[in-house]
């Protein structure tokens, strides 16, 4: 991605909207964003437009070779709508932007937030005095998913708090060995390293997601515990294999998969043979009206769903790997290729 | 409890695969949106439409949450697809890329009816037949 952007905006009417979006769209890199001007309506929840009905539209143009004379077929462009007299428009205003004036602008929203019974989620750049009996995720999520304010991290926090022995507390998770599939900002392998884990290996094959759980892992004074990679599980993904030189054949207790149902579906066996028998399995990011797609191959693969959590549209499954037992291995399993 | 309304953005990406690069996320962003979060929930709603365009609508309240719907595809993308044209034509008074039929154009009226300003049926495709012919495709019977 270029470091800098051209910020294309203009000011139009509804009318005029029509034809300059048209011309953002051929023009600009990624299409055009239309924001209307509103007003207050009669209720707190409504909004109307401002008289005229205007909107700012916007676009974008990459640093590069065609910067110019991309830049000069908006102007042009432009000029000839205003020739034609179309409806009024204001002026064209360029302002070069950087990844890092969006990338950040959020943070000033982001506050220390409580999840379940004893999660605290605390930014970084934000001060917080735990209380007794609140484990402490210290984020910066940087442009990595997992902030904590998403209902599919949230419901995995929760469904973490009924894990293990009843009044396990912090130790719930003593000793086990955890994967972490898709670890984003590594908020969930924080989470798991907190709760006692032995060890936790957090994978995924985004290069943002793993300097943000690198970071974050060090920062919570957790990197002897979390043990991040870039790599997947199973087949390649975008180039990204499995880790080299590690035996990952039933080698954890525990796993998350909190990523987006078609994944959950087609990492299924890798999951299913990355784990011990009875180790528990954290399926997450399943919006509802796709549940099934993950479901099903979950259960395909032996596992047993043992809660359902919903929150809002979004779906995440506590399942269980077969024990271990005399029976063990009777079940035909669909084995990866 | 009803929510104070800050922002409304209305954007345009691929079903399935938008990223957090412009212009989703400058658009989001400036309002305190989490841009990733976006991305996430917009590419597993829109994932079964892969190889569509799909308008999105964000509505962003005061305490930086936000909430959004999807609409139907753009007329000219749904157009494109059915009558198999990488591009519209530039002169499309002069010069035809290809041709759509009129049965393509009621099934493209009908998708996308609950999105057009258009009375009925009838006036839908009318919208999409204007749109066609300027894009330099002849409506074939």
């Amino acid at each position: 991605m270029p470091d800098r952007w051209l910020e294309v905006s203009i000011r139009a009417t509804a009318e005029a909207a029509e034809a300059l979006s048209a011309l953002f769209e051929r023009a600009g890199q990624g299409g055009v964003v239309i924001e209307p001007e509103l007003r207050p309506g009669p209720d707190v929840d409504e909004v109307l437009p401002t008289p005229g009905a205007f909107a700012m539209l916007r676009t974008y143009l990459p640093e590069g070779q065609d910067l110019v004379p991309r830049r000069r077929e908006i102007e042009n462009s432009v000029g000839l709508l205003r020739a034609f007299d179309l409806a009024p428009m204001g002026d064209l205003t360029f302002r070069w932007i950087g990844e890092e004036d969006w990338a950040n602008a959020w943070k000033q929203h982001y506050s220390v937030q409580r999840i379940g019974r004893r999660w605290v989620i605390k930014p970084r750049w934000q001060a917080f005095v735990p209380g007794a009996g609140d484990l402490v995720l210290d984020l910066d999520p940087g442009m990595a998913f997992g902030t904590g304010l998403h209902p599919t991290t949230q419901l995995v926090l929760e469904c973490l708090e009924t894990l293990g022995p009843a009044g396990g507390g912090a130790g719930r998770l003593a000793g086990q060995d955890v994967l972490d599939l898709g670890t984003g900002s590594g908020i969930l392998s924080l989470a798991a390293a907190r709760l006692g884990a032995g060890s936790v290996l957090a994978l995924d094959v985004d290069e943002v997601a793993v300097a943000a759980a690198t970071e974050n892992a060090a920062q919570n004074g957790l990197a002897d515990v979390v043990s991040v990679r870039r790599a997947t599980l199973g087949e390649p993904i975008n180039g990204v294999v499995t880790v080299p030189g590690l035996d990952l054949v039933a080698a954890f207790d525990g796993a998350f998969a909190n990523i987006v149902a078609r994944v959950i579906a087609e990492r299924a066996p890798a999951l299913e043979r990355a784990l011990r028998p009875g180790a528990w399995l954290i399926a997450s990011g399943i919006i509802a009206e796709r549940e099934a797609e993950a479901a099903v191959p979950l259960a395909a693969q032996g596992f047993t769903t043992e809660r359902r959590l919903q929150q809002g549209d979004w779906v995440t499954f506590l399942c269980r790997k077969e024990p271990a037992g005399p029976l063990s291995g009777a079940a035909p399993t669909v084995q990866e290729a | 409890m009803a929510k104070k309304i800050r922002a409304v953005v209305k954007v345009q990406a691929q079903a399935g695969k938008a990223t957090p690069a412009p212009p989703i996320g400058p658009a989001l962003g400036q309002h305190g949106i989490n841009i990733m979060a976006f991305v996430k929930e917009f590419n597993e709603r829109t994932a079964p439409q892969t190889g569509m365009v799909i308008p999105a609508e964000i509505t962003v309240f005061e305490d930086r949450s936000f909430t959004f719907i999807t609409k139907t595809p753009p007329a000219a993308d749904l157009l494109k697809r059915e009558s198999g044209v990488a591009k519209g034509s530039g002169t499309p008074n002069r010069a035809t890329v290809g041709t759509v039929s009129r049965a393509k154009i009621r099934a493209i009226a009908e998708l996308k009816m609950q999105d057009l300003n258009a009375k009925d049926l009838e006036g839908a495709e009318k919208m999409i037949e204007g749109t066609a012919r300027s894009m330099g495709l002849e409506v074939t019977a």
